[in-house]
Parts: C-alpha cells; sequence; structure tokens
C-alpha cells in the first residue's frame, strides 16, 4: 500500500477495485436487480406532486440539521482545537460520547423527559408556568427533530475541525496579526483553508445520516420522504414501487456529495508537522471552554439519557431485560465486529487508491457509495434476499455476511471521509522521508499512517459499533431466527411492555455499546502507543 | 502495532461475527422450528417457550416491531419464498395471513386441532386458522371523559363535541386498515367514506400506531381513541387512568345499514390471531406439532390471561374483565373479503390519510 505520491496506476486501480467491488456486489447489483425487475414489470414510479412537499421537507430537514450540527459542533471544535487549556483530552472524550448513542435513543431520552405529566415537564411547569403540554408539543415537532438530531450529530464536526485546527500553525495567525489583520480577517487567511474541507465533509455526512434517518422522524412524528418508501412497502407491499421511489433520494445523495467535493476544493498540502503549540488559553478562556463543554454534554447526553436511567432504575425490570438482551447484545457485538473490520479495510483502501488519483476514479466511487447510502436500508435489504437468499448462494452468503454487507455498504462513504480527513491532516512529506530510508508501502501504513490517523479510525471504529447496534432497516430483514440485534429487541418490546422495560432495554444497550466501544478506543490508544515506531507528535496540548 | 497482530485481530474478529452461523450448520433442523410473528413480543415469546417446553422442541420467535408495521415480517417472507428459513406465520390479523396466501407463502394445512374453532375464523382452503382474538375498542381518558358522558358508537367520534379529542392509528396500516376496511363492507362505500370525511373535519389526530394511541389517551393528549383491545388492556394494567368502551353494542344509530336490514347494532369488530404453514419450511413436522399446540386450549387461556384476547374455541372460559364473544355483538365479518377490499381502499386510504 502506497502512501507516498507517486505509485503505479495499475496497482492503484487494483486497490480501488479491490476495494469497491463488495460495494457493487452488495448495493448497486441488489438495487440494479429491483429495478431491473420493475422495469420489467413495466412498473413507473408512484410519483406524485403530493411527495413534492414531503421531499422538499426532507431535504429542509436534513440541511437544517447539516447547518445546525456543522455550526455548532465547528464552534465547540474551534474552541476546543484553538489553544492549549487544562483537561483538553477529557474535553475531546467527552464531547464525542454523544455519537456512542444511537439517534433513536436520544429521541426516547427527550420523549421521556419532556413527556406530559413527567417529573421534569412538572417542574418546568411549577417555574415557569409553560404548560406541559407545550414542551411536549415543542419536542414532537419539525423544530423538535432538528434539535435533537443537532446534538446527536455535532461532535462529527467537533472532531473534524478539532483535527484540521492541528495543522493550521499558530506563527501563521500572529504572522497575520502582525500584519494588521483583524479577528475575522485572520480566520480566514490562517484557519479558513484548513477547516474548509473539514466543514464540508461535517455537513456531508450529517446530512446524509439525517436524510437516511427515520427512527427519530418516525418517533417525533416528522413526516420524511423515507416514510414515502417505507409506506410502499407496509401498506402496499410494492417492492417495485418503493425501489422506484428512491430516485429522488438518491439523486439528493449524488447533489450533496457533489456540493461537498465543489466545496473543499482540493486538500492543503501539508509539509512537515509543525511542532508549535497552540498559544495557552487564558484563565476565562479557560473556564469558558470548560462550562461549554460541560452544558454540551449535559444538554446532548445527561439530559435524555438521565430520563432513561430515571426510567429504567428498577431492579425488576433491569433483571428481565438483562435476560431478554443477552442473546440481541452478542449478536450485536458480532455484527459490529464484522462492520468495523470491513469498514476500516474499504475506507482504508480506497483512501490510499483515491489519493491523487484520478478525478474520474474519485467520481465514480463517491457515486457508486452515495447510492448505497441514499437508497434506503430496507430496500438494500430486500435487493440483498432478492440476489443472494438462493439455495446454494445462500451457504456462502449466511444472513451475517448480509447483515454486515448492508450495513457496510450503506456507511462505507462516510467510513470513506473519516479516513480521508485524517489523511488529508498527515504531511506528505513524511511519507517520502520514509521511503528514502527504504520503508515499503505496508512499513509507512503501520508506522506512520496508523498511528498519526488513529483518532480517524477510532471515529470509524466507533461508528461501526453505534450503526451496527442502531441500524434496523436491514437487520430486521436479514438476521437469522434467533440472531436478532438489540436494537430489534428493543423495537419488538416497545409496543406494549411497561415504560421501565423499555427505559432498562434502552439502558442495556447504551452500556454495552459505551463499554464495547470504550475498550476498542483503550485498545487502540495502547496499540498504536506501544508500537508505533512513530514519535508522538506534539499536538500543543499538554495534558 | 506489528502486521500479524494487526492480521490476527482481524481474522479473530471477522471469524467471531461470522460463527454463529458456522456452528449452526451442526444442529439437527428437524429439531429447530421457526415461528415468525407479529404479535407483540411480550404476549407471543412466553407462548413459544412454553411451546418448546411441552413438545421439546427448539422454538424461535422472529418477532416483529411495531414501528415497522410487520414490514419487516411479511416482505421478509415474501422475499425469501424460494428459500424460506420459517415454519409458521403467527399473524395479529387475518390481513396479512390473506395477502401471504395470495402471495403462495403459505401452504394448506387442516389441522386437527382446529376442529372446535368456528368455520367464520377459518380460510376455506386452510391456508389460516384464526384462533384467539382481539377486538377494536375506544380507549378513553377517565380525568377527560366522566363516565357515562363517552360515544357509544363509532360513528359519534364524529361529532362536533369531540373536535380534535379523538386520534387513530395511521388507517394504511395493521388493525386500523383492516378496521376501515370491515367499516366499508358494513356501511357501505359511501357512508363509510363520508364517515371518514366527518373524522377529518372534526380534527381527528393520526398518530404512528395503536401503542401512540394508548400512549396519547393515557397521556391526556387527547379524550380518546381507537385501538386494539391488547393495548387497552395493557394500559388498565399499568394503572393509567383509562377505560374501555365497546362500541355499537346497542341500536343508537339511526342511519346504519344493519338498521336498516332489521336493527342490529353495527357490533364490535373482533380479530382473530391466525396461523399459516410456510410453504417449504425447514421442519414441516416440527412445524405440525408446534401448529396444532399454539391452536390448543392452553394457549387460548394463556392468551386470555395476558392479553385479555377472547378465546374463540367453545368451552374455553376466559377470565373475568376479559372479552368474551358471547358478552359483545360482533360486527359480522368475511376475513378474507375484507383483506381482498383493503387492497383497493389504500390508495383512498393515504390520500385521506395526507389530507390536511
Amino acid at each position: 500500500m502506497t502512501w507516498s505520491r507517486q505509485r503505479g496506476t495499475v496497482w492503484r486501480l487494483a486497490l480501488w477495485a479491490t476495494c469497491i467491488l463488495p460495494a457493487i456486489l452488495f448495493t448497486i447489483v441488489p438495487i440494479g436487480v429491483l429495478v431491473s425487475r420493475a422495469l420489467n414489470e413495466g412498473s413507473r414510479p408512484s410519483w406524485s406532486a403530493s411527495h413534492l412537499p414531503i421531499l422538499g421537507r426532507t431535504l429542509l430537514f436534513s440541511s437544517c440539521v447539516a447547518v445546525a450540527a456543522t455550526l455548532f459542533g465547528t464552534f465547540l471544535g474551534y474552541r476546543l482545537g484553538a489553544s492549549a487549556w487544562p483537561g483538553k483530552s477529557l474535553a475531546r472524550v467527552a464531547l464525542l460520547l454523544p455519537l456512542l448513542v444511537p439517534p433513536y435513543l436520544h429521541a426516547v431520552g427527550w420523549t421521556t423527559l419532556l413527556r406530559a405529566g413527567g417529573s421534569v415537564a412538572d417542574l418546568i411547569h411549577g417555574a415557569f408556568a409553560v404548560e406541559t403540554l407545550r414542551l411536549s408539543e415543542a419536542i414532537y415537532s419539525f423544530g423538535g427533530a432538528v434539535f435533537v438530531l443537532t446534538l446527536a450529530y455535532c461532535p462529527i464536526a467537533v472532531l473534524f475541525t478539532e483535527k484540521s485546527l492541528q495543522w493550521s500553525s499558530p506563527a501563521l495567525v500572529e504572522a497575520a496579526q502582525v500584519f494588521g489583520a483583524g479577528r475575522w480577517r485572520t480566520f480566514a487567511v490562517a484557519r479558513w483553508p484548513y477547516l474548509r474541507p473539514a466543514v464540508a465533509s461535517s455537513a456531508l455526512i450529517v446530512f446524509l445520516l439525517t436524510a437516511s434517518e427515520l427512527g427519530v422522524p418516525t418517533i417525533l412524528k416528522v413526516p420524511v420522504f423515507n416514510f414515502e418508501v417505507f409506506t410502499q412497502l407496509a401498506a402496499f407491499n410494492d417492492i417495485t414501487a418503493a425501489t422506484l421511489l428512491c430516485a429522488p433520494l438518491v439523486a439528493a445523495g449524488l447533489l450533496a456529495v457533489a456540493a461537498e467535493r465543489s466545496i473543499s476544493g482540493r486538500p492543503v498540502e501539508l509539509e512537515s508537522p509543525d511542532i508549535e503549540q497552540p498559544r495557552p488559553a487564558s484563565f476565562g478562556k479557560a473556564a469558558t471552554n470548560t462550562l461549554l463543554v460541560v452544558g454540551f454534554v449535559l444538554l446532548s447526553l445527561g439530559a435524555p439519557l438521565g430520563a432513561i436511567v430515571a426510567e429504567g432504575l428498577d431492579r425488576k425490570a433491569l433483571t428481565d431485560m438483562a435476560r431478554v438482551a443477552a442473546e440481541p447484545a452478542w449478536s450485536t457485538l458480532r455484527y459490529a465486529a464484522g462492520v468495523v473490520v470491513a469498514l476500516l479495510a474499504i475506507s482504508l483502501g480506497l483512501t490510499a487508491a483515491l489519493r491523487n488519483g484520478p478525478r474520474l476514479l474519485n467520481r465514480v466511487t463517491d457515486a457508486v457509495l452515495s447510492i448505497g447510502f441514499a437508497v434506503p436500508s430496507t430496500i438494500v435489504a430486500l435487493g440483498l434476499l432478492a440476489v443472494y437468499d438462493r439455495p446454494g448462494i445462500a451457504r456462502l452468503c449466511s444472513p451475517a455476511v448480509l447483515v454486515i454487507a448492508a450495513i457496510v455498504g450503506r456507511y462505507a462513504i462516510v467510513g470513506l471521509r473519516v479516513v480521508q480527513q485524517a489523511r488529508n491532516q498527515i504531511p506528505s512529506d513524511l511519507f517520502d522521508a520514509a521511503a528514502i530510508a527504504g520503508a515499503g508501502p505496508l512499513s509507512q501504513l503501520i508506522h506512520i499512517a496508523l498511528p498519526l490517523m488513529r483518532v480517524g479510525l477510532l471515529v470509524v471504529v466507533l461508528m461501526g459499533i453505534v450503526v451496527a447496534s442502531a441500524e434496523i432497516g436491514s437487520t430486521i430483514l436479514l438476521h437469522a431466527p434467533g440472531e436478532e440485534t438489540l436494537v430489534i429487541a428493543l423495537y419488538a418490546i416497545e409496543a406494549n411492555s411497561p415504560r421501565s422495560n423499555v427505559a432498562a432495554l434502552s439502558l442495556i444497550q447504551l452500556a454495552s455499546v459505551g463499554v464495547v466501544a470504550l475498550v476498542m478506543v483503550l485498545l487502540a490508544t495502547f496499540s498504536f502507543r506501544a508500537g508505533s515506531a512513530w514519535p508522538r507528535r506534539n499536538t500543543g496540548s499538554k495534558d | 502495532m506489528r502486521i500479524p497482530t494487526i492480521a490476527f485481530v482481524v481474522v479473530v474478529v471477522q471469524a467471531m461475527s461470522l460463527q454463529p452461523y458456522a456452528a449452526r450448520g451442526g444442529h439437527d433442523q428437524q429439531q429447530r422450528v421457526v415461528v415468525y410473528t407479529s404479535v407483540d413480543r411480550i404476549f407471543s415469546e412466553p407462548v413459544l417457550r412454553e411451546a418448546g417446553k411441552r413438545l421439546g422442541l427448539e422454538v424461535v420467535g422472529v418477532y416483529d416491531t411495531e414501528e415497522t408495521k410487520s414490514t419487516g415480517l411479511v416482505n421478509r417472507l415474501i422475499a425469501k419464498k424460494d428459500n424460506p428459513d420459517g415454519d409458521i406465520f403467527w399473524s395479529g390479523d387475518p390481513a396479512r395471513a390473506v395477502l401471504l396466501k395470495s402471495k403462495g407463502v403459505t401452504v394448506a394445512y387442516d389441522s386437527p386441532a382446529a376442529k372446535e374453532i368456528p368455520d367464520a375464523f377459518k380460510d376455506p382452503e386452510r391456508h389460516w386458522i384464526g384462533f384467539s382474538a382481539r377486538s377494536r375498542v375506544l380507549l378513553v381518558n377517565t380525568q377527560l371523559v366522566p363516565e357515562g358522558q363517552e360515544p357509544r358508537s363509532i360513528l359519534d367520534l364524529t361529532d362536533a363535541k369531540w373536535k380534535g379529542k379523538v386520534a387513530i392509528a395511521n388507517p394504511l396500516f395493521g388493525t386500523t386498515s383492516f378496521h376501515v376496511s370491515v367499516l366499508f363492507g358494513a356501511l357501505g362505500d359511501a357512508q363509510a367514506r363520508q364517515w371518514l370525511d366527518d373524522l377529518k373535519a372534526n380534527g381527528v389526530q393520526i398518530v404512528s400506531s395503536n401503542g401512540e394511541v394508548k400512549r396519547q389517551v393515557a397521556g391526556g393528549q387527547v379524550a380518546m381513541g381507537l385501538t386494539d383491545s391488547d393495548d387497552a388492556a395493557e394500559a388498565i394494567k399499568d394503572g393509567q387512568p383509562v377505560r374501555v368502551v365497546f362500541l355499537d353494542q346497542t341500536l343508537r344509530v339511526p342511519d346504519t345499514r344493519d338498521e336498516q336490514k332489521g336493527g342490529t347494532p353495527l357490533g364490535t369488530l373482533v380479530i382473530p390471531n391466525t396461523l399459516s404453514l410456510i410453504k417449504g419450511g425447514p421442519s414441516p413436522d416440527g412445524a405440525r406439532r408446534v401448529f396444532d399446540f399454539l391452536l390448543s386450549a392452553d394457549v387460548q387461556r394463556m392468551l386470555a390471561e395476558s392479553c385479555a384476547q377472547a378465546p374463540l374455541m367453545p368451552g374455553v372460559t376466559a377470565p373475568s374483565g376479559v372479552l368474551s364473544l358471547d358478552r359483545i355483538v360482533p360486527m359480522k365479518t368475511d376475513y378474507a373479503r375484507a383483506a381482498d377490499h383493503l387492497e383497493r381502499l389504500l390508495p383512498m386510504l393515504k390520500e385521506w390519510a395526507e389530507k390536511k
């Protein structure tokens, strides 16, 4: 694998083909088969004028969340990364915690917190004389859904922004200030060029994640276009109509990816790592940063999860649900493991193959992966069953393989963007120097790329765990009998179980995802520290 | 981290993620019966566990979720028609059983255990057989509607007195869609359509599911809502401030078809569970044994106790407080016809649900 600038085209193409092939086999082919069947049957998209408002609403919804999460996340990431202050590492971890919680659990938490008749609603009613029903109505609304998803997804922008800032030199900032540039001018010339790709990628990822989200809008009663596709399946049992109805979603996904490419521009070529530290923050600034982080964590995690914990603190419910959760937790863990490995392999491979590669290859990759993401996972899963669930093939493509393939096919573009962002932040001359010293591509990968990309890779690991534990559209169709995931178990008991059971199972899911994620973080951190030949780069923070 | 370490971790992780499939390959498939069920897991799981215990089989449930409205199960069964991994489909209503029959997913099985179940609850070709039944009821918030003030007929829900205070689940899905379809059969297209339009004009709240209707009524967001009797029973069991009203039990509606035909009340819709045998399922012998067990009096008794479902087998007495078919006036229903009729109604219902 090459991480230096020049490598052979054949090698690059071979690597690209190897990595893109699973995405083609497990997303494009199944979707293509369904579309082809629909066309052979003479089906036409059940598109009508009534779909236009809901499509518009969905795009507006996704854009609002993307803009809000990116702005808020960039602001927090900037505060975190622009200066050195005590507790910065802890703050970094705390700001990423909301990513560990599947979005629908955020929604369950907020509805529990603000439900009419609940203790918080009563408290607010007592203090501010706000009608308890108003609070409930506020969360069950477009604005409520934007609020919940903004808090859930803004850590993506925090992470990207903070990492980008590590490579913008404080000396450049000071130089701009010395030459009389104002605050905004300094930001524009010394910070923005480094931030721009990160901001664009964050916005794209949040947009795509929101556009594909069905759980939060369903819980908070916000009609989205995905629901139209779902209605074709659930009410009309019409797979072909549902498939053809996905076309606007695919078009929106492709446009979003093109927009992101256009906003990002070419990545800034970084030279040798700048050993300079960010300037230490004043006491007031450090205190403000700490308060901001604490406030964000309380709002995005403490409030909704506190509500779930408060409802779930029932020993009997916890015991009962622990019994229910045992097998699903194991299945979830297995799927998550497979998803993480496959996502990492594909993202790393494609990043290496596409780095400084032909623009066409980048565009084809974006198109292939965007289609997999934009088409609702239920449709992809039905396509997978149509193509691979046949006597004979089924032995090779077991339910576990199909579940993992469906999730990876869907989230590969997000993984790729995260790894590409991480790669863009490594100065290329490190690889050149290693190559001159005789290090081969694999050695460069192991000793330079992986350690320096570890935060990005960890994000992919965490994302893999979270999406594998939260994905329901495909897993409910593809899992083997007796191998349901935790989220299926949660949705299955949600209908008529006591609220304490729902809360207890939510808590168990959160705990299991959190523990696994924490183990992965620790394992990766210690492995890289112990094994890397490259000295830890001084990122400026002393903690 | 060294290359062999990475390679080792990758191999272990991938092996772990695929391991159970390989492990299951060695099991005797005849001993494992897979039951797909759209009945809430909280009610169906204990029954399947009991079946496994009594029959000495491994009975595995594949459950549906309320949020996915049986999309998971039904579409999965259709998609896996040529390579089924399930043996039995236990549906919460006949509509899905009729659909699967039309798609060629099920096979006829005239279970000897169903002899005493009335023919009205069976498919003539025995692709499905009904057993314990739920009913459609009006769940009323006791704090918002005093006793005796509640509507007595489904047609009363359009009364201006209840403007904005009634909730129903989206009529495109589940038992609500089936209920509307049966109403169209009972009232006739014109009157039923008028009733729907009046309901809309009266500000009916359309929510995502029957469970959500229950939550909205219990939480006081609405005064009342149409839901299933098992949802209602759960709300009562949870100590929520609600009570159940069986609608149309007396002749209070002067303009129903039934009155014109002789004055019998419209009645309450009774929706049986159904069992279907999956064609080509992996364990046909075990499946028949489980199928027969699920139709037994014991299971009907269990469901009566756990979720207030009315036994359809004569001689099985329902516990007090549980719906008993001899104590209510049921709506006359041709289940297969209603399910067929539903397909025709769906585009209109979608338009109605989306209308502001």
